[in-house]
């Protein structure tokens, strides 16, 4: 084979040419948050909102004497729990120049920018809800992560220990990592029974995507009913290897796939049991438009900005199965 | 001949600890870790030394 010499191609190359760019931006980035967009969200009125938490005594033996003198027991203050609100910021500057320039897609104009940075603040914050973080006060306040709650209806690896808040300095701890096991059907029925004898109404299962995939192999167990699925009269059949529910011994829960949870080994870790009656965002400044950013250069600049914080009504509905390998079977 | 066991330290755990899988210890109880184990969690806060004091033994 050969090319004719002087064969103008588009190797030469050409100066005429016009280049193709496709109007249409791909952007498969999933957007979902799940335990954001779940739990209600409500106002906050300072930097540190707080709550009480209360218990009733645990039932005991109640036989009286006949004509006795009444005593009368001490009544046990309830518990002030409370946590930081966290400062959360997207920004942006684009020259003016460049904001009137005819650009494909549209993708790089401040109108999508701006789009893009307010789903991008809604995965921070997702973030920080599945993060093992302890709070922090002071002027960068740090919000308590869930995991950093959990004390009561908990699971470890070995050498593993729970965090908690600290009714002394106001702050949750970080539970310490243990070593890393399998996420098991045995682990999550333990861990509901706990929940449920605490007296929690465990309503969602949330992990990493690769703990679903871990979680739907539940359907084996010899202990799962059988899951067949009616054959249609087309001829056509499915393979079916998924569930989206777990009827366990303690109640049904929905297990919720969480994208942002595969962020890192630190958050993939935990398989999180949970109630939106007991979580909520408390927004303290809603997630916005700072309308007075200026630049005073030939360019406009934007900036989105919110203050929240996680509330936890009563760690003791919610629970956590720590230490799996929630992104391959060793990690 | 070097001496195989672990020194053993007690510690009160001030968070629940679990030395296994399934094997809680909750906080306030007092158990006895291997030394570095014991330093770690003392490191973090997460317990205290749970020794007798000069006299106390």
């Amino acid at each position: 084979m050969a090319v004719i010499t002087n064969t103008f191609t588009t190797q030469a190359p050409p100066k005429g040419n016009r280049e193709e760019l496709s109007d249409v931006v791909s952007r498969i980035t999933p957007e979902d948050t799940p335990i954001y967009s779940m739990i209600s969200k409500e106002s906050a009125k300072s930097i540190f909102p707080e709550w009480e938490v209360d218990t009733l005594a645990a039932p005991a033996a109640n036989a009286q004497l006949e004509g006795d003198q009444y005593t009368f027991a001490a009544i046990a203050p309830v518990t002030r729990m409370g946590n930081y609100t966290q400062i959360m910021r997207k920004d942006w500057v684009v020259s003016n120049t460049q904001e009137a320039v005819d650009n494909a897609g549209d993708a790089e104009k401040i109108k999508e920018v701006r789009a893009k940075r307010g789903v991008e603040i809604r995965k921070d914050t997702e973030l920080a809800i599945v993060s093992n973080t302890a709070s922090v006060g002071g002027a960068t306040r740090i919000l308590g992560g869930l995991p950093s709650w959990l004390t009561t209806n908990v699971s470890r690896g070995a050498t593993g220990a729970n965090g908690g808040y600290n009714t002394g300095t106001k702050l949750t701890v970080a539970a310490t990592n243990g070593t890393q096991r399998a996420f098991t059907k045995t682990l999550l029925d333990a861990t509901m029974q706990a929940a449920y004898t605490a007296g929690a109404n465990v309503k969602y299962v949330v992990g990493s995507p690769y703990i679903k995939s871990v979680f739907v192999t539940f359907m084996s167990d010899t202990n799962v009913a059988a899951f067949r699925m009616a054959a249609t009269p087309d001829g056509k059949r499915t393979i079916v290897a998924t569930a989206d529910y777990y009827d366990g011994p303690f109640g049904r829960v929905a297990f919720v796939p969480n994208r942002v949870m595969a962020n890192s080994a630190g958050v993939a870790r935990n398989v999180l049991l949970l109630d939106d009656d007991i979580l909520s965002m408390k927004t303290l400044r809603k997630i916005q438009d700072d309308k007075n950013v200026t630049t005073n250069a030939d360019s406009r600049a934007g900036v989105i900005i919110g203050e929240h914080t996680l509330k936890v009504s009563n760690e003791a509905g919610l629970g956590v199965i720590a230490d799996v390998f929630g992104l391959t079977a060793s990690t | 001949m070097a001496n195989d066991k672990p020194r053993l330290a007690p510690v009160k755990m001030l968070y629940a600890y679990w030395p296994a899988e399934d094997e809680r210890v909750n906080a306030g109880e007092i158990i006895e870790l291997p030394l570095e184990q014991a330093k770690a969690l003392i490191a973090a806060g997460k317990a205290e030394r749970a020794d007798p004091m000069p006299g106390e033994e």
